[in-house]
This record gives C-alpha cells, sequence and structure tokens, in this order.
C-alpha cells in the first residue's frame, strides 16, 4: 500500500470523536479503515473481551466470527495469542500444517488462506485483537505486518477512548437512575422521622423492617409512604 | 462463627458477581453516602462499614438476589437472617 493510503487511514481514525457514534459504530468504522490501510485483508474483525469471554465484537463480513469461533471454542488461535502475548501472529497459509490447526482448518474452509492478528495496546494494557483475513495464501508482507502495527496502534487509542466514553456515559446512567430511587427514599425517611420522631438512622431502619415483613422493594415502600402522604386530604384552613 | 461484617459484604459482592461500582450505585440510590474510594475500601477489607453503611450495603445485595429469584443471603447486622 502507499504511505499516502495509509496516512489518509491514519488522518481519518485520529478525527474521529467517540461521542459520535455509538462504540459498535465506532469499532465497525475502524474495521473498514483497517481493510482500505490494508487492502490485501478481505475481512476483518476485532475481538473483544466481553465479560471475561472473547467474542468479535464487530466484522466486516460475517464469515469473520464463523472462523472466530473455532478459537473462542478451543482457546486456541492466533487472535488469542495476539491478545494474551500482545505481538503479533500470522498464518501465511492455512493449508499448511502449524501451530492452531483447528482454526486452520476452519479458515481454510471458508475460502481464508492466510491470516494477520494484531493486538490492540495501551499503555501496556490490551483492549483488543485484530483479525484480518485474506483469500490467497501468502497475502500478508512485510510492508502489510508494518503498516497493520502503526494502524493497530493507533486503533488501540481510538478503542480506548471509545471505551472510556461509553462507560462514563453508562455510569452517568445509572447514577441518573440511583439518584431519582434516592429521592423519594429520602423524601420517605424526612417523613417518617417527622411522624416517629426518631433519626435518619432509626427511619432507615423502618423502612427495611417495612420491606422485609411486606417482600417489597425499600424504594416502593419509600414511594408507597410519599403517595399517600401527598394524597391525604388536607385539613381546612381556618 | 464471629459475624464479620466486612466479610459478608465481599461474599455478596463476589456472589452478585458485581463490581465495587456496581454496589456503590446500588448504595446510593438507596441513600447511602459513602464514595467510590471508600466503598472500594471496605470491599478489599481495609476498614470495615459502620452499622448503617452496612445496612445498605445488605438491603442493595439482597434486592438483588431477590431480583435473580434467591432468598435473602446478606444477613442482618447481629448475624441473624
Amino acid at each position: 500500500m502507499s504511505d499516502s493510503t495509509l496516512s489518509e487511514s491514519l488522518a481519518t481514525l485520529s478525527r474521529f470523536f467517540v461521542g459520535d457514534g455509538t462504540l459498535e459504530e465506532t469499532l465497525l468504522r475502524v474495521a473498514e479503515l483497517t481493510t482500505e490501510a490494508i487492502p490485501a485483508a478481505s475481512l476483518v474483525g476485532i475481538t473483544l473481551m466481553v465479560e471475561g469471554k472473547p467474542r468479535t465484537a464487530v466484522f466486516t463480513d460475517e464469515t469473520a466470527p464463523q472462523i472466530d469461533q473455532s478459537q473462542y471454542d478451543t482457546g486456541d488461535g492466533p487472535c488469542l495469542d495476539a491478545f494474551r502475548e500482545q505481538q503479533v501472529f500470522s498464518i501465511a497459509c492455512t493449508e499448511e500444517e502449524g501451530p492452531w490447526p483447528a482454526f486452520r482448518a476452519a479458515a481454510a474452509g471458508h475460502g481464508i488462506y492466510s491470516t494477520l492478528s494484531l493486538p490492540l495496546v495501551v499503555d501496556k494494557a490490551t483492549v483488543g485483537a485484530m483479525n484480518l483475513y485474506a483469500d490467497r495464501a501468502d497475502a500478508f508482507g512485510p510492508a502489510d505486518h508494518e503498516t497493520g502495527a502503526t494502524f493497530a496502534a493507533h486503533a488501540a487509542i481510538v478503542l480506548a477512548n471509545a471505551q472510556a466514553y461509553w462507560d462514563a456515559c453508562s455510569l452517568s446512567e445509572r447514577l441518573g437512575e440511583a439518584m431519582r430511587s434516592r429521592a423519594v427514599i429520602e423524601q420517605a425517611k424526612g417523613m417518617l422521622m417527622g411522624a416517629q420522631g426518631c433519626d435518619e438512622d432509626r427511619a432507615f431502619e423502618l423502612l427495611v423492617q417495612a420491606s422485609q415483613r411486606e417482600n417489597v422493594k425499600l424504594r416502593d415502600i419509600a414511594r408507597r409512604i410519599v403517595t399517600s402522604a401527598t394524597q391525604r386530604p388536607r385539613a381546612p384552613q381556618r | 462463627m464471629t459475624f464479620d461484617p466486612g466479610r459478608e459484604i465481599r461474599d455478596g459482592v463476589h456472589d452478585a458477581g458485581w463490581t465495587d461500582t456496581d454496589l456503590w450505585i446500588a448504595s446510593i440510590a438507596l441513600g447511602g453516602s459513602l464514595d467510590l474510594g471508600d466503598v472500594i475500601a471496605i470491599t478489599a477489607g481495609d476498614r470495615p462499614p459502620t452499622r448503617r453503611q452496612y445496612d445498605v450495603f445488605a438491603v442493595a445485595l439482597n434486592e438483588h438476589f431477590a431480583d435473580l429469584g434467591h432468598d435473602h443471603p446478606v444477613p442482618a447486622w447481629d448475624g441473624g437472617s
């Protein structure tokens, strides 16, 4: 590939604003840019750890996750090794004997004859791995390895930023929901403190006891207290 | 066995498959006022929870287990059910 193509792909990558799309959309764009940067790649998949298990989170063609599944089933494959060892692994010809036999057979069975697996590393931590698949043997030369490593280094930063951004969004949403639940509990505690002449800890204890007695969530007990108080007829004013 | 509030919370968090952040958010929703660093210190065993803190964590965890159809495995402060 030409230096200008790599430069263009890297420039596009560097302009990513991760908030413009979902994490999945960002990853897919990274995968698509990889095929532009390394034209020998027929398909690209990105492996991430989801709840402790490897998963092909995005792919440019549905064949990629089908091939990857053989790695995940056996726990043995170049992409997993790239992830674990933070090194580049490649297969020049999947029809030849060598490491990862099950993966080789799965790839060849899907018409993939050479592969290049790149770790996505940020600050010494692996955030994912990228698998490049080609429909001919010996598709990835030394220049592709070099380009792939350069591209993967930039892509890893985009992924890490996207992950951090969406983690922060998710945390913010969860905290917003928590604060709404908390508000009604605080209101109910205040009402109990006024009615019982008790302190805050005792008011919480009363809510816990009612929750356990009725087998109802504490926030629902609190909501019931607040609702009944606000719906109570007001005493006529003199 | 002696009642160890810190261990009860650690065990509950482990059994729930929660992170410290999960416990922290659930405690905030129930009116808890600890920050995440305090929660981490408690689950790491660096310091024990007070009774009030324990009660909030226990309710948070037990409500989560109830959502999954389980019993209430985190005992009351004195070690009772």
